[in-house]
């Protein structure tokens, strides 16, 4: 039974101009130890894949539509705010963008990990060491935060938030998010916020945790190039549709799905001559008002009738790699 | 380099203390002795991490901050020396592009007025008349890869990528030889920016414009930029043409940064 | 590419914002009552004289064989120790509340954006200077300075408004300090200075405009207490002089019949409350709209 899986999850939010149907059928599976990269430009809806496992939509103006998510077997989206809460830090952690604002500035540091330790032992006491209680649970958090690489662990427990830098704290909601021995992990752009030197030691610390603690983790990015280094698999979303995924090497070394190819296609990397950068031509589809059938077609150059005659099914091209397209590209054609 | 176009010689930038309740905090070193130079018709990079001196160093060549010592020189003259009223003229020659599309228009006022504004602004070097701006306006936009029916909207009806081409528009307004871009496509997504580099690109060979372009993104440098200098902690640590420092880096902070950027790349 | 001809505005631009934040203003029922309370108070003000069943007591005359009469159909209200009709008395005192309060929220907002919009924008001393001003007009109380400035320019209704508009002023002035402070740093601020924007062109056409939003709803808010504060000058016996009805000299006077007689106090009791609460929720409804925080 794998960890999460996420079964034609459909989601409609509410707003002034109509209802948005935001999430278009969504199915994602995912095991322990797998890091899986959820990428897509704004609006492609990762996010709120990614909350919605966590319940954290706020329910109107949202309305799941249909669908399941079933995390160790039981439904999410049907359990009750009580029980979820329950799960939140303690069997599933988040981390979100923005270090500075996801960290309390008045408690210090210590305090919000200890929190988290102990609301996650009342549910498994076994997580925290010998003496148990507040002591075991101090114990502990010194020890996540030596494990993320804050220097001086043992010192730096009963600093404030404003005492660390960008990474430092990214660092600490790190250690926040695990102290709790999740199994599942949901990163929202944990790096984006961060220099580029910073993002790669953290991207690296991601990748020490999960072979360490033996989670799944599901990688909210826009960046390719994270993906590339740090995930194990990758689904690419477009407008509320998964339109392909798979193990990383294969989908983003032979892009199935025209948007996927034309995605990497349109970042600069060293090989790319001036001008040679191909951007993709129109805009994202106005959600409330979406376009029949596949929701890329009015972009896609391969597009044909019976592209917008029903949302084309996710096919399997090769075990793990499925696409859903009824003209993916073959390896060595061009786009 | 026979004629820059700018010259940024020896400057540096120093922030004084904070007067606190209690103490005086440390005064601030956000430039030391930067010197560059940027040619007429060049798309010169500025690669640099946050805390930098990047920001900094754009406000000084606007004239926004003075420098604490060192001199900057556009077109041969030296920009402290100006007179008020040359240093107003002198905007109408370097224009400034910034990062977030979201924040650096005014939600307030159309598209219209906000890219007639600078021509407005700069009417008596430039002559032109309410109706011309207007047309202008029109042309610019249609340059930009907008249309004159945006002219009567608003911000918020707009895309981060269109937003992003109305303030390349405004820049463009006045008529500028020299461009500022910090980081204009960082807020964009991937297949935005795409289109955004290749419209400045485009837009470069037109016009005939200079470009100082700021950037952590190396592979957006890479792309755009003739030659590049890196800036780490207010210095400059290394500068030369892109395609050689990229094939071989110099400093230790070259190297590290082309290591940590994260590439579509497999072993 | 000029055309000769450019499209016209489309004014359905500027109208769709509108209607959006009329669609989130509709969405709190506590809004909508506050917005409907509004209108029939100002619809009273403006009719009020009118409406009244009995405008020759709103005028000043008497009918002492009437006295004291409870509620009844031909006097909703009862009648008063003059004999008066106290629904028409109601009525009439809305036109003075409201109007006195409206002008003492116009006249506040005007003086306190000037200050406040030359203090944020020009700082240093100029700053220092004024906000020291404003903060010794927040010490003193703003009632007693309101009833010290009345008194010295004796009695109705313009003097008072501008004794009260004296003392309400600074919050404005901070409030817009404060806004112009922010805005100040924005990043189209900055374009317009690159752009070689003078100072006045910039607080005037980028920095104010964006403070509009604030301003107004802190006016809509400040209504019902500029109005409490018309009603409690009056309770005391400053501003309006009788025989012109205004809800505190009506309960001031019908302070001494109670409870006996408790009709003179608790109708224009219950108007002030019902005027007040409307101008709060109405407030409340506009500031969760207007709330630049919520991003489009």
């Amino acid at each position: 039974m794998a960890l999460l899986e996420i079964r034609d999850l459909h989601l409609a939010m509410r707003s002034f101009d109509g209802e948005a149907h935001v999430l278009n059928g969504i199915d994602l599976s995912v095991e322990r130890g797998e890091v899986w990269g959820l990428v897509g430009e704004t609006g492609c809806g990762k996010s709120l894949t990614g909350l919605s496992v966590s319940r954290l939509v706020p329910a109107p103006p949202a309305r799941y539509m249909q669908g399941e998510i079933r995390f160790d077997g039981r439904d999410l989206l049907t359990l009750s705010e009580r029980e979820m809460q329950g799960l939140r830090g303690h069997r599933i952690g988040m981390i979100f963008q923005d270090p500075t604002t996801n960290l309390n500035p008045v408690f210090r540091v210590g305090t919000q990990l200890v929190d988290v330790a102990l609301a996650a032992a009342r549910r498994e006491p076994s997580i925290l060491p010998a003496p148990g209680g507040r002591r075991g649970a101090r114990a502990l958090a010194v020890q996540m935060l030596d494990k993320v690489g804050i220097p001086d662990a043992a010192g730096r427990i009963d600093d404030y938030p404003h005492q660390f830098s960008g990474g430092m704290r990214q660092r600490v909601l790190i250690a926040m998010a695990l102290i709790g021995r999740p199994d599942l992990l949901i990163a929202d752009e944990p790096t984006t916020a961060l220099d580029v030197s910073v993002q790669a030691q953290i991207l690296k610390l991601l990748k020490a945790m999960v072979a360490e603690f033996g989670m799944g983790v599901v990688l909210i990015t826009h960046n390719l190039g994270v993906v590339a280094q740090t995930c194990s698999h990758v689904a690419v979303m477009y407008a509320g549709n998964i339109v392909e995924r798979g193990p990383v090497r294969t989908v983003l070394t032979a892009p199935a799905h025209p948007y996927t190819h034309a995605l990497l296609r349109a970042i600069p990397t060293r090989g790319v001559p001036r001008g040679a950068l191909a951007g993709l031509p129109g805009t994202v589809p106005n959600l409330i008002d979406p376009p029949p059938g596949c929701r890329f077609a009015p972009r896609c150059a391969r597009a044909t009738a019976a592209c917008t005659a029903a949302v084309p099914p996710a096919a399997e091209l090769a075990p793990g790699h499925a696409v859903a397209c009824l003209h993916p590209v073959r390896e060595g054609a061009d786009a | 380099m026979p004629d820059p176009m700018l010259e940024i010689e020896r400057v540096t930038k120093v922030f004084p203390g904070q007067r606190g309740m209690f103490a005086t905090s440390a005064p601030v070193t956000a430039l030391e002795d930067v010197s560059l130079g940027v040619a007429k018709g060049e798309s010169f990079g500025l690669v640099g991490e946050s805390g930098s001196g990047k920001t900094t160093l754009t406000r000084c060549i606007l004239q926004l901050d003075a420098p604490t010592s060192g001199r900057i020189r556009f077109e041969g003259e030296d920009l402290a020396t100006l007179t008020p009223a040359a240093l107003r003229a002198l905007r109408a020659r370097i224009q400034i592009v910034f990062q977030d599309p979201f924040a650096s228009l005014n939600p307030r006022m159309s598209v219209h007025d906000i890219v007639t504004e600078p021509m407005l602004i700069h009417a008596r070097t430039l002559g032109l008349g309410r109706r011309q701006r207007t047309e202008r306006a029109a042309e610019i936009l249609s340059l930009v890869g907008l249309g004159p029916q945006h002219l009567h909207r608003y911000p918020h009806e707009f895309s981060g990528g269109q937003r992003q081409r109305i303030c390349i528009a405004r820049a463009l307004a006045p008529g500028p030889s020299l461009v500022l871009l910090d980081e204009p496509t960082s807020a964009l997504d991937v297949s935005v920016q795409a289109q955004v580099l290749n419209l400045l690109i485009d837009l470069q060979r037109r016009l005939g414009l200079t470009y100082f372009f700021i950037s952590h993104d190396l592979g957006v440098i890479h792309y755009v930029c003739d030659r590049v200098a890196l800036i780490l902690r207010g210095r400059i640590v290394e500068e030369g043409e892109t395609q050689a420092l990229f094939a071989a880096p110099e400093s230790e902070y070259a190297r590290s940064l082309i290591a940590a950027m994260p590439e579509v790349r497999f072993p | 590419m000029s055309d000769a001809a450019l499209p016209p505005p489309p004014e359905s631009a500027r109208s769709l914002a509108w209607r959006r934040a009329f669609f989130r203003f509709r969405q709190s029922g506590l809004s909508m009552l506050g917005a409907a309370i509004v209108l029939l108070v100002i619809f009273v003000a403006i009719f009020g004289p009118w409406l009244a069943p009995f405008p020759e007591h709103v005028a000043g005359g008497v009918d002492t064989a009437n006295r004291f009469r409870p509620p009844s159909w031909a006097h909703p209200f009862g009648t008063n120790e003059l004999g008066q009709d106290v629904f028409s008395l109601v009525l009439a005192g809305t036109r003075i509340s409201v109007l006195a309060g409206l002008g003492v929220v116009v006249i506040a907002a005007l003086v306190g954006v000037v200050v406040g919009a030359i203090a944020g924008f020009a700082g240093g001393w100029t700053d220092e200077i004024l906000m020291r001003l404003t903060d010794l007009k927040l010490v003193i109380p703003g009632l007693i300075l309101a009833m010290a400035v009345a008194a010295a320019m004796g009695p109705g209704i313009v003097n008072m408004v501008i004794a009260i508009s004296l003392a309400w002023w600074p919050g404005f002035a901070r409030l817009v300090r404060g806004e112009v402070l922010a805005k100040k740093e924005e990043a189209f601020v900055t374009a317009a200075r690159a752009i070689g924007a003078s100072p006045a062109r910039i607080l005037f056409r980028h920095i104010l405009p964006n403070i509009v939003s604030p301003v107004m709803v802190k006016m809509s808010l400040d209504m019902g207490f500029a109005i409490l504060t018309v009603a409690s000058l009056g309770f005391i016996g400053i501003g309006v002089r009788p025989p012109t009805p205004e809800w505190g000299t009506m309960l001031s006077v019908a302070r001494a019949y109670m409870p006996d007689f408790w009709w003179t106090a608790v109708f224009p009791g219950a108007a002030m409350f019902l005027a007040i609460f409307g101008f709060n929720l109405l407030g409340d409804g506009l500031r969760d709209v207007l709330d630049p925080r919520a991003r489009r």
